[in-house]
């Protein structure tokens, strides 16, 4: 091989090796300062995580179950007497007790193992700001329940009528700017996907958004809206209740609605507000999401929502106002006795862990119906009710690395993302902004059973719940993790009832009856539906059954 | 040296892969959906490199020379990538057409890289080792790169200064290479200086890769910035030549010292002067004290409240020499109560009432500003003021922005106040709008005025209040929490004014 001549100079090894120590030296030297001049520290900012997980105390629910079999506990003397109990201090249970005490009667008690009340409208309390533990918004309610737009003008939130129609409070509606999409890279100011859609998925929302409009206000032949909320008003005309027995994204597939755009659109919608994939979401109630809420205002759009920084918990909170009193916490029922007269509770103080018999002439169960099996003899396990897990967590941040390139707006979600995005939860302040801000995260882990979510949730360490949740907000603000002070989160192992196929029109009525053993049962899971509408009218009809035998 | 060649194949195969997962990374963060990102980006680069390979066959002689200046192009390219991407993202119409020419380039220079150290090593070493040696070499470095670059680099360093630091390394392999092989590269000076200002270029950015913000900052201003502060609310800064002082709010010119008395006169002495003996007057904003300023011209006012967000603001304008030369020390006079809380809250929440009302916030350019130009806020102010007294409210251009400025007066009058609209010239702001609004008695403009004043008189005042066609009254929505109808007018008519 002939290559051009190379004028090499030989230097000997130990001079090779005392140039490369050399120049070695100066790349040293050169990165030292470099890195003293920019005062880089490695790893400054540490990331407080905090659990606020309440599995601890509800599997005591389900111990205690296996000990408390009848007859088989040690006798407690009974420490007290009331004529209702209420067990569970979530919006139906608090429901009951607001109605209860509005109508003059005062003797009862509600029971709650947490240590606030509120249940899926618990929140979050910090310097930081507040946040939601579960339900955040409520949407302006129809224009056909009295019952509830009592309550809101009871509590200010609706100020005053025009044109038949009623005025919210402007401070409580969703401040501009709503919402925001990040689609590839792009900001846009909706969640329905529209930035870069070729005409076809255009053209497949907008027929979409056709027939869910003309849904709003479409009657049965029974003459019942079709879609209504509490879901028991809905109409029972046969044509539309068999939308029970296939998915929202079969039904979707059968009109050719096949673009990517819409079926994402479609599953966020049902993971965010059932917890569950719209595989999984009957098409029945994946259109009740969209066509239910009808409702009309003097001073908002249609499709407005009502909301605070504690989310729901204002709500939760205006319904305990007037019943503090009446409010045990921390008080886990674990059994429940049928007696000659009434029932016996058996109850556990989780803050010293003793226990204590409550004896009353009625209980009124509010909690989650898959737990009654635990705690009632003889209780049904409704087998067709699902829950999905969730994780909720709520990160302070500095701001500024939220609105680089766009304004930050009250809810933030990325398109084709498995998460739920993030609320801004200063959004509603009408105080100017400052440099920090409290987020809160969402996810529902619908990919799998909801047993095997479970399973997998149950491993989870702060530093697992960390890395989850920084990984899936860098998609948004690849910069977010050095912005970040802190995560509080909380894993619900039963997010919520999942209104899956078949579940609503069928399975639920034959598996969660509204009493059994002289016991009345109230909650959104009676209706199949967990929004705060529901829990809301379950509490009220049941107090009305039960104002007839007081 | 022939260690030396192996070292620098190990170096410059994980400065090559770095340079690939910078800009994956980049792609995927800026353009979303990593998977397609990261293969594009990755097909390109290696497709580049087949490039690379291929032009490598037409070097043939001065190859040191050429390996030289390949790093020395590497290191900079490399160096300034994430630099590039970042900052071009939101000033390129096709952020794609400059990501894939950025990997282009680096793809090419490092497809020249291998073949060429082959070549300068194929007479010094048996070509069966040399093949064997240099590849090895090459994929190590790869598999170093790749660990390190998520465990390390993009957590401690983050992906602009990763690239600088490998770019120092190319350029670093370059500069040896020049000191090892003094005889081969005999009479290429040119080149020691062009590697040595790479590599203080690059190790500039490297060390001002995160105060580059503050760079651009002093670049935007004309005069001398003599003072800047974050505060938790916002960024003042203030400028000073030899004729003027300038204030700056989040780079938003408040005033300068040299016409804003035709703001503040306009302001404060068109509604005050119309009173009968006010005694109490409410600033909301202003914390600069020249409004409180004008207020102490009359001797019957005994108390002003007033009310800022920041207390920078209001600390630097009680105590700075300049400032208080500026607002005559009028905030540390004892008629005048400054309390640090925010405007909204306060009107919310407290019950005095005041003869006169100024509200004098900066622009609404965000929807946090917005908030305190809405029905609500001017509901709430309804209930702060005396039964004949008079609001006032610092309006925007009616020129630049005039549905921004029919949009505010619209908005006070939907809150239940009747509103007197007038506007005046200020040299540096141009037509400039001012909003005076009443519960129940009309305004009348004032019959005299305190003395020594340097713009208003009735003269002057009587043309404030006639607005010509070009910003005369039309149609808008008014201003809500919910629809934020002022922020969009605004938004909207500036960006128009000023591109």
């Amino acid at each position: 091989m002939s290559g051009p001549i190379i004028h090499t100079k030989k230097i000997n090894r130990r001079q090779f090796v005392n140039r490369l120590a050399l120049s070695g030296a100066g790349v040293g030297l050169l990165s030292y300062s470099a890195i003293r001049l920019t005062g880089w520290q490695p790893a400054t900012n540490t990331i407080r995580v905090t659990s606020h997980n309440l599995d601890q105390k509800a599997h005591l629910i389900r111990k205690a179950s296996a000990v408390n079999s009848p007859g088989g506990s040690p006798e407690v003397a009974i420490e007290e007497k009331v004529d209702v109990a209420i067990i569970g201090a979530g919006i139906s249970g608090l429901t009951v007790g607001y109605h209860l005490k509005k109508s003059g009667y005062e003797n009862f008690k509600i029971f709650e193992m947490n240590t606030s009340a509120g249940g899926n409208s618990d929140y979050f309390s910090s310097a930081d700001g507040k946040g939601s533990w579960g339900a955040h918004y409520l949407p302006i309610i129809r224009n056909d329940d009295p019952i509830l737009k009592k309550f809101l003008i009871d509590q200010g939130i609706i100020v005053g009528e025009k044109d038949n129609l009623p005025i919210y409070n402007e401070e409580y509606l969703c401040l501009d700017p709503h919402e925001r999409l990040l689609v590839r890279g792009h900001w846009q100011d909706s969640l329905i996907p529209d930035y870069g859609l070729d005409s076809e998925s255009a053209r497949q929302i907008s027929e979409f958004h056709k027939l869910t409009s003309e849904f709003k206000n479409k009657k049965g032949r029974d003459g019942k809206s079709v879609f209504s909320i509490p879901v028991d008003d809905s109409s029972q005309d046969p044509e539309f209740l068999k939308l029970d027995q296939m998915s929202f994204k079969e039904f979707l597939d059968q009109k050719k609605w096949n673009s990517e755009a819409i079926q994402w659109y479609a599953n966020y919608a049902c993971q965010d507000d059932f917890g569950t994939s719209f595989e999984n979401t009957s098409a029945w109630a994946g259109l009740h999401y969209f066509s239910a809420r009808n409702g009309k205002a003097a001073n908002t759009e249609e499709q407005s929502v009502v909301t605070w920084p504690e989310g729901n918990g204002f709500l939760s909170e205006a319904l305990q106002k007037s019943i503090k009193d009446k409010i045990q916490l921390n008080s886990s029922v674990q059994n429940i006795e049928k007696t000659a007269i009434g029932f016996k509770i058996r109850i556990q103080d989780l803050s010293i862990g003793s226990m204590k018999i409550v004896e009353a002439r009625k209980v009124i169960y509010c909690l989650p119906r898959f737990t009654a099996s635990y705690v009632i003899n003889n209780a049904t396990k409704p087998e067709a009710a699902q829950y999905y897990p969730w994780l909720i967590a709520h990160v302070a941040v500095k701001r500024n690395c939220l609105e680089k390139n766009h304004h930050l707006s009250w809810d933030t979600v990325k398109f084709l993302e498995k998460d739920l995005g993030y609320i801004n939860n200063h959004h509603q302040y009408l105080t100017q902004d400052k440099d920090d801000v409290l987020i809160t995260f969402y996810y529902a882990f619908t990919e799998g059973t909801a047993k095997e979510n479970r399973t997998k949730l149950s491993t989870w360490t702060e530093a697992t719940v960390k890395d989850f949740v920084v990984q899936h907000l860098k998609k948004y603000h690849p910069d977010i993790e050095s912005n970040m002070a802190s995560i509080d989160y909380r894993i619900l192992g039963h997010g919520m009832i999942s209104p899956s196929i078949d579940f609503l029109w069928s399975k639920r009525k034959q598996q969660l009856p509204r009493e059994q053993n002289g016991i009345l049962f109230a909650h959104s899971d009676m209706s199949g539906i967990s929004i705060f509408e529901e829990a809301f009218h379950q509490g009220y009809k049941t107090f009305l059954k039960l104002k007839e035998s007081l | 040296m022939n260690l030396f060649y192996f070292f620098s194949v190990f170096i410059v195969a994980t400065c090559g892969l770095i340079y690939e997962l910078v800009v994956g990374a980049i792609a995927s963060y800026l353009l979303g959906d990593s998977v397609t990102q990261f293969s594009t980006v990755i097909g390109t680069y290696l497709f580049a490199m087949g490039v690379g390979s291929f032009l490598s066959k037409f070097v043939t002689k001065r190859l040191v020379h050429t390996f030289i200046k390949v790093e020395i192009l590497i290191g900079l390219f490399g160096g300034f990538s994430a630099t590039i991407l970042f900052a071009m993202f939101d000033h390129v119409s096709s952020f794609r057409t400059l990501l894939y020419s950025v990997i282009m380039i680096i793809g090419i220079l490092v497809g020249v890289e291998i073949p060429l150290v082959m070549k300068i090593l194929k007479d010094r070493i048996e070509f069966n080792k040399l093949v064997s040696h240099v590849f090895s070499f090459d994929y190590i470095g790869a598999l170093l790169a790749s660990l390190a670059f998520p465990l390390i680099l993009v957590p401690y360093l983050g992906l602009i200064r990763t690239s600088f630091l490998f770019g120092m390394l190319n350029v670093g392999v370059a500069l040896m290479t020049l000191i090892l092989f003094k005889g081969e590269t005999r009479g290429s000076r040119s080149l020691v200086g062009f590697s040595i200002i790479s590599l203080l270029v690059l190790t500039v950015g490297f060390v001002f890769s995160e105060r580059i913000t503050q760079f651009t900052e002093q670049m935007a201003y004309n005069d001398q910035v003599i003072y800047s502060h974050s505060t938790h609310y916002q960024r003042i800064l203030i400028t000073k030549n030899p004729h003027e002082l300038k204030l700056f709010l989040n780079g938003n010119l408040q005033f300068s010292s040299r016409d804003e008395y035709r703001y503040h006169e306009p302001l404060v002495h068109t509604g005050l002067a119309s009173l009968k003996d006010p005694k109490k007057v409410l600033i909301l904003g202003g914390g600069d004290g020249l409004a409180v300023r004008e207020v102490l011209k009359y001797p019957s006012v005994e108390k002003i409240l007033l009310v800022d967000l920041d207390d920078k603001m209001t600390q630097i304008f009680k105590t700075n020499d300049l400032l208080t030369a500026l607002n005559q020390k009028s905030l540390t006079n004892p008629k005048v109560e400054v309390l640090n809380g925010d405007a909204f809250e306060w009107a919310k929440s407290t019950f005095e009432k005041f003869d006169f009302v100024i509200v004098d916030f900066p622009d609404p350019t965000n929807f946090s500003l917005g908030k305190l130009y809405t029905q609500k806020f001017y509901a709430s102010l309804a209930s702060h003021l005396t039964e004949n007294g008079l609001l006032v409210v610092q309006s925007t251009s009616p020129f630049v922005a005039r549905k921004s400025f029919w949009c505010i007066a619209e908005t006070i009058q939907a809150a239940g106040f009747k509103t007197y609209p007038y506007h005046v010239y200020v040299p540096s702001f141009g037509e400039w709008g001012f909003v005076i609004a009443s519960l129940d008695k009309d305004y009348k403009q004032p019959e005299s005025y305190p003395a020594d004043l340097k713009f208003v008189n009735a003269k002057v005042s009587d043309d404030m209040f006639n607005f010509p066609p070009d910003m005369a009254y039309l149609k808008v929505d008014v201003n809500k929490l919910n629809n934020q109808a002022l922020v969009k007018y605004f938004e909207d008519e500036w960006a128009h004014y000023t591109h």
